[in-house]
C-alpha cells in the first residue's frame, strides 16, 4: 500500500517507472526531477517529467488505475504533493540525442534517468537559451554532489556555440 | 502545401509565421492569417505540447516562439524555409510579410 501523503520524490519516481514498466512502458526521467535527486534535495522540483515513446493513452490508463487524475496534461494524486507529466520525445540535450542513461534503484522500483552529466547539460541549455539563472544554479548544485564529466560539458557547450556562457558556469565551480 | 504532413493547414501557417516573424501571439495570428482564434490556439497548444514551440506570458499576452532546445529545430527551419520559398509572392505578403509598426507609440495617442 502506497503512503501517498508521505512518499518521497525519489520513491514516487521509482514507483511510477516500475508500474509503467510492468505494463510494457519504458520511461526516462528528465528535467528538474533529476536535479532534485542528484542534488540530494538541495533543489526541490515538484513535478516528475518523464519521456516515453509509447502511446500516451496507454500511459494515461496506467496512471488512472493508480489513482491519478489528469488535468491539462498533468497527473496528480489527491494525497500526493508531487505531480507527474509526460513530455514529448526524443530524449535529447540540445542537438544531441542522449545515448547513455543512468539507472537508480529505489525501494519501489528502478528509475531510468539522465546521467548527472546530461542533467547538467539539460539545465545549462535553459540557462544558455533563456538566461535562466535558476537553472545555472541547479547545474552547479549537481556538480557539487555528483561526479560530472566537465570535459563533455565543455565539448557540448562549444557545439551549441555557447562558449561565453560556459565560462560563467565554470567560474561558479571554482 | 504541407497540410498532408502536418495534419492541418493551420499548423503550416503558424509555423511559417514563426519562421518569418520569430515570435507571435494568438490574436495577432488570428488577424494576419484570418483564421479563428480557437483554431490558432489549438495549433499553438499542439506545437507546445510537442516541444516545437515555447511560450512566455507578457502582461496578458502569451508570446510564442520556436523552442531553441527542440532537437530538430535546425532541420525544421531549413525545411520550412525551402517550403516558404515555393509560396507565391502575393501569399507571402498577404499573410506573413505584412508590414507591421515596430516603432514605439505613445500610450493614449489617437490612431
Amino acid at each position: 500500500m502506497i503512503d501517498w501523503k508521505n512518499i518521497s520524490f525519489e520513491n514516487l519516481a521509482g514507483y511510477i517507472s516500475e508500474q509503467l514498466r510492468q505494463e510494457g512502458i519504458e520511461t526516462v526521467l528528465v528535467g528538474g526531477a533529476c536535479v532534485t535527486i542528484y542534488s540530494k534535495n538541495r533543489y526541490q522540483s515538484y513535478d516528475l517529467d518523464f519521456v516515453t515513446y509509447e502511446d500516451v493513452k496507454k500511459v494515461r490508463n496506467v496512471l488512472i488505475n493508480l489513482g491519478f487524475k489528469e488535468k491539462s496534461g498533468c497527473f496528480r494524486h489527491e494525497d500526493c504533493p508531487w505531480f507527474v507529466e509526460f513530455v514529448s520525445p526524443p530524449v535529447a540535450i540540445g542537438n544531441e540525442p542522449v545515448e547513455k542513461l543512468n539507472t537508480l534503484e529505489t525501494p519501489l522500483g528502478m528509475i531510468k534517468m539522465l546521467s548527472p552529466t546530461d542533467s547538467v547539460k539539460d539545465r545549462l541549455s535553459a540557462y544558455y537559451h533563456w538566461d535562466d539563472t535558476q537553472t545555472l544554479d541547479q547545474a552547479v548544485q549537481i556538480c557539487q554532489e555528483q561526479a560530472v564529466d566537465i570535459k563533455d560539458v565543455e565539448r557540448w557547450s562549444e557545439r551549441e556555440e555557447m562558449s561565453e556562457k560556459l565560462q560563467v558556469f565554470l567560474s561558479r565551480l571554482s | 502545401m504541407l497540410e498532408s504532413l502536418f495534419g492541418n493547414a493551420v499548423i503550416e501557417k503558424v509555423l511559417f509565421s514563426l519562421l518569418i516573424n520569430k515570435n507571435c501571439y494568438g490574436s495577432e495570428l488570428k488577424k494576419s492569417l484570418s483564421i479563428p482564434l480557437y483554431s490558432i490556439q489549438n495549433a499553438l497548444k499542439r506545437l507546445e505540447k510537442g516541444g516545437v514551440v515555447v511560450s512566455t506570458q507578457k502582461g496578458k499576452t502569451r508570446i510564442f516562439q520556436f523552442n531553441p532546445r527542440y532537437p530538430f529545430l535546425q532541420e525544421l527551419e531549413a525545411f520550412l524555409k525551402k517550403a516558404y520559398s515555393f509560396l507565391p509572392q502575393e501569399i507571402r505578403q498577404k499573410y506573413y510579410e505584412t508590414p507591421k509598426r515596430t516603432r514605439p507609440r505613445r500610450s493614449g495617442k489617437p490612431l
